[in-house]
């Protein structure tokens, strides 16, 4: 059952907002942009929310209900939940996070650098996608096509892929077949072949999703909309998976070279998650990569200075997809890097604005407008920059005043920050969504994966949760005026231009730029 | 570029009639330390028929409540596609209790968040929240079983209207290639049967729903015999138990739903063929054929051959189209199971310069090869090894767990049937494999689709 909308129909997805930006790094799964460094409980600290005299609105029982419902009912005060930290060590000269999680026979392994996208050469976007695409085409004793049917055989599954900030090799098994799993996984990361006759075919496909990219009007406008915010071509703004115009000179030695100076023991974190003791891990480590050694010269994790978005771009820009019945709308405008203090508190703030299904952005635009299936917003962050976007797919006629909306949604919020209510909710949020983070090993695994890629401690959760519980709603007020203000946001939209133009100047939109697929801008006419 | 693993059998929660396909298989020689595979439940009936499913794990402080309906779009009375989906929408709309908004407001003000899933056959609604939350959740799900009917209304029916509108908008017209699932139906089933219209329905059908339609399908459908309550998680089973027992033992167990919509075993006698312009650059085949009922015999064999045919670089499509030949950029196959019969489709994208024909003949030959060809011992238990694995995963999550239940629940009226759907595919045989495949991948029976980029203006 692999197509959702063939017979199974959800009912919400505001979180389009938020795995937008996932897509883009077309390949691979996993993206900086859009990771979530949110949050975690800490025990004695956690301020609860305040109590509900009366609900959110009047409730009043009614005569005829079925005995026994009465009014809503009273709850305890949350459980304490407090997250379990992997175990960090060094072994065979790698530096390991272990999380022993002895409840199902289970293990995954991910080797994570920290080194993505924004490493690519400039000349060469789409590099790091395509080397990270290049490793299990072929590694050690085995064939591209050997590698796939020996994972195959085990039940495993291999995933190779790289983020804005990171790459990651990753294998998953039942227990009882994990070590040779892990020996493929071994492989992959440290002795790839990079035959010339998988590099042909391996580019080819790669160019072809190049070509196939524009048919995607949310991937258009991720890519235009990153462009336009840091520019083409710099480490953030050019498209994860490259370029149609520069394709042809990725090479194979390109790829070889990123992969030597990238994949060294001394830049790997390897995250363990699942059925497996710290004296297995060590043993396996010895086995496998005992004579691993970084060659070369190793690439540097790129710093951006000063990491800003760029201060001239344009306010509206508009990709032409004729005849669509839908306008896909992303508002952007600069955010703030992982590390950024305030980094934690801006998730309290989007939670009320575009990050649940009760946000003001999805409350106006879907549920009371009837304008679109979803709308959601996030802050994406990444080593050295960040982003925040609005995203929402509209239909076309109701374009230009679905922008206006957006508009002031944005302006209100930096203006006049949470309400009282919107606070309480985004704490108790907050809290649920630690659990949630480590209720599953594979969940644990994914939040340690991204922490290691971008530099943050393994109790990245818990730091922030705490933070967050201790806030206050002048704080976020403070917040929203300084991170949501829209005043220099970029609205890319991609539509039917001659349907949505004059609906967005109507709107009071200045004259938009015209932009490619490819995110360029085209010369005025 | 791997063909990434069939993850979509394993991963989409929201498909969850994929739940159901579910992976098996222990290698013969190492049965003895297969996990086990078990979902620790009890159960009871309320005395108005509604059935309750409790299952206890106090790993991590949260809980899942779930509540399937029987009931699907195949339900759906003439003129009135999408509306047993757009029905599903309406049930977030508020009572006098609950005002309108308020479900949604109340749910995530304590941490929680929901959602709910519409198929041809099941409408499955959940909710995932905190421990301390579920006495909230359950009042909020019995609030709306209780009271939904009564306070609909023309404004809150017209708002969900809008809003599916754009969702077929967003999933079906706006989505590369995703106009397929639209026509399918059509041309797969035949008029008047209850699968011949896709689950999102028609403009047209969506605009013609009434307030009344709304309370008769809720009072029809929606009544305690007919609903499955799981509550999984953390929580205590007594306290647990006399609170479910208050809120829904008062709602009205009179009605019994009327027998659920069947229809003759669908056959085609020829190819039928169409062909979709879309906004693409590349032109890509869909075929799909008739096969066996969820859970039928013959329905875990085509979930391993679908396995067989796409899942890694070794498997047969991929290795002959995308590795070998060239032809195509990306293959999948897949069976659909669904109650009263599946189907079972194939795909494929056609790289540059490549023409469909070729493409087809391509895929032609290895289904071909097998309907006449036993597979290799070694190609069915790798499948096999692929749903044992993805099995266990699915016992990672409270909510996987809970929704697993109800499937099992509902389908098989057994929602410890887990290491029955296991055996399923752990007695797939390369004999029954071959029979299953002759009998469904017939050449010249079967739906193709053809969509072709548009000739101009398409980027």
């Amino acid at each position: 059952m692999s197509r959702l909308a063939l017979s199974v129909t959800g009912r919400r997805r505001w979180s389009i907002g938020l795995v937008g930006l996932a897509a883009v790094v077309g390949l691979s799964t996993a993206c900086d942009f859009t990771t979530r460094i949110s949050g975690s409980p800490s025990v004695a600290t956690r301020p609860m929310a305040a109590p509900r005299t009366s609900g959110a609105a009047s409730a009043e029982p009614v005569a005829s209900a079925p005995s026994g419902l009465g009014d809503r009912p009273k709850l305890a005060e949350p459980k304490a939940f407090v997250p379990a930290v992997p175990t960090e060590f060094v072994a065979n000269g790698i530096r390991v996070w272990l999380l022993e999680r002895p409840d199902l026979p289970l293990v995954s392994a991910s080797f994570v650098v920290g080194n993505g996208v924004s490493s690519d050469p400039k000349d060469k976007p789409g590099l790091a996608v395509l080397a990270s695409d290049m490793m299990d085409e072929g590694a050690g004793k085995l064939g591209a096509v050997e590698i796939s049917t020996a994972i195959a055989d085990l039940g495993a599954s291999l995933s190779v892929s790289s983020s804005l900030d990171g790459g990651f090799a990753s294998v998953s098994s039942l227990k009882q077949n994990f070590g040779k799993a892990f020996a493929i996984l071994s492989d992959v990361i440290a002795r790839p072949t990079f035959a010339p006759g998988e590099f042909k075919r391996v580019s080819g496909l790669w160019k072809n999703a190049l070509k196939k990219r524009a048919d995607d009007p949310g991937a258009v406008a991720t890519l235009v909309a990153q462009s336009a915010l840091f520019g083409r071509d710099t480490p953030y703004g050019h498209p994860s998976l490259g370029l149609l115009s520069t394709a042809d000179s990725v090479q194979l030695a390109d790829v070889k070279k990123f992969h030597q100076a990238v994949w060294r023991p001394e830049k790997a974190t390897l995250v363990i998650v699942g059925q497996i003791d710290k004296a297995e891990v060590e043993a396996l480590l010895k086995a496998n990569l005992d004579g691993w050694k970084g060659q070369g010269e190793a690439l540097a994790a790129p710093t951006i200075t000063p990491p800003k978005a760029r201060s001239e771009r344009p306010r509206l820009i508009v990709v032409d997809r004729p005849n669509a019945v839908q306008s896909m709308i992303m508002v952007a405008r600069q955010g703030v890097a992982v590390g950024d203090a305030d980094r934690p508190l801006l998730d309290l703030v989007n939670v009320a604005l575009g990050g649940s299904f009760t946000s003001r952005l999805n409350h106006n635009l879907r549920e009371d407008k009837g304008w679109t299936y979803g709308a959601g917003s996030s802050f994406a962050s990444t080593r050295n920059v960040g982003m925040f976007y609005v995203r929402t797919a509209v239909e076309a006629k109701v374009t230009g005043v679905a922008a206006a909306e957006i508009l002031k949604e944005l302006e209100l919020m930096s203006a006049r920050g949470l309400t009282a209510e919107e606070f309480d909710k985004v704490r108790a949020q907050d809290r649920a969504d630690l659990v949630e983070n480590y209720e599953t090993g594979s969940s644990a695994s994914g939040r340690f994966s991204s922490f290691v890629a971008v530099g943050l401690p393994s109790n990245q959760d818990v730091i922030a949760t705490k933070k967050r519980q201790g806030s206050t709603l002048e704080a976020l007020g403070v917040l929203a005026r300084t991170h949501i203000d829209p005043t220099e946001a970029t609205f890319v939209i991609v539509g039917d231009a001659a349907t949505i133009l004059p609906q967005l100047t109507a709107s009071g939109f200045e004259p938009a730029q015209l932009w490619t697929t490819e995110g360029e801008a085209l010369p005025k006419k | 570029m791997a063909p990434r693993r069939s993850l979509k059998k394993l991963l989409p929660l929201l498909a969850l009639p994929a739940c159901l396909l579910l992976p098996s298989a222990a290698r013969t020689a190492e049965a003895a330390d297969a996990p086990k595979l078990e979902i620790p439940f009890t159960q009871f009936t309320l005395s108005n028929g509604m059935k309750v499913i409790l299952s206890e794990d106090h790993t991590v402080p949260i809980v899942t409540v779930n509540i399937m309906v029987k009931v699907g779009s195949r339900f759906e009375a003439d003129k009135r596609s999408g509306f047993a989906h757009l029905f599903e929408h309406l049930m977030f709309m508020g009572t006098d209790r609950v005002p309108t908004g308020q479900y949604d407001a109340w749910m995530e003000g304590e941490g929680g968040w929901n959602n709910a899933w519409t198929s041809e056959d099941r409408t499955d609604y959940y909710d995932v929240g905190p421990a301390h939350e579920l006495p909230l959740l359950l009042y909020l799900e019995a609030d709306r079983l209780d009271a939904l009917g009564k306070t609909m209304t023309a404004e809150k029916l017209e708002a969900q209207r809008k809003v599916v509108r754009n969702e077929r908008r967003q999933r079906s017209e706006n989505e590369p290639y995703a106009k397929v699932e639209l026509r399918m139906p059509e041309l797969l089933y035949p008029e008047g049967h209850p699968y011949h219209h896709p689950v999102i329905g028609s403009h047209e059908d969506l605009e013609a729903a009434t307030v009344k339609d709304v309370k008769d399908f809720f009072a029809t459908y929606y009544v305690p015999k007919n609903l499955t309550l799981i509550v999984a998680g953390d929580f205590d089973p007594v306290d647990t138990k006399a609170l479910i027992e208050k809120y829904f033992s008062g709602l009205d167990g009179d009605k019994t739903p009327p027998p659920p919509p069947t229809a003759p075993t669908p056959r085609l006698d020829k190819v039928v063929r169409e062909t979709i312009p879309d906004n693409v650059e590349f032109p890509k085949i869909v075929m799909a054929f008739h096969s066996p009922a969820r859970f039928s015999r013959g329905d875990a064999e085509l979930d391993i051959l679908a396995d067989v045919l796409e899942n890694g670089k070794s498997s047969r499509l991929y290795k002959a189209l995308v590795y070998d030949k060239q032809l195509a950029q990306s293959v999948s196959a897949t069976q659909n199971s669904q109650d009263l019969s599946s189907y079972f489709s194939i795909e494929a994208i056609a790289r540059p310069d490549v023409k469909l024909a070729d493409l087809e003949a391509a895929i032609d030959v290895e289904l071909g090869k097998l309907t006449k060809t036993a597979v290799e011992p070694a190609e069915l238990e790798r499948s096999k090894n692929a749903f044992e694995t993805g099995f266990v995963r699915r016992l990672e999550s409270t909510q996987n767990r809970a929704s697993l239940l109800a499937s099992y629940a509902t389908f098989l009226d057994d929602p410890g049937a887990i290491q029955k759907d296991l055996d399923r595919y752990r007695g797939v045989s390369k004999e029954s494999l071959l029979t299953v495949a002759e009998a469904v991948l017939t050449l010249d029976a079967r739906v193709i689709i053809h969509v072709v980029p548009k000739a101009e203006g398409g980027k």
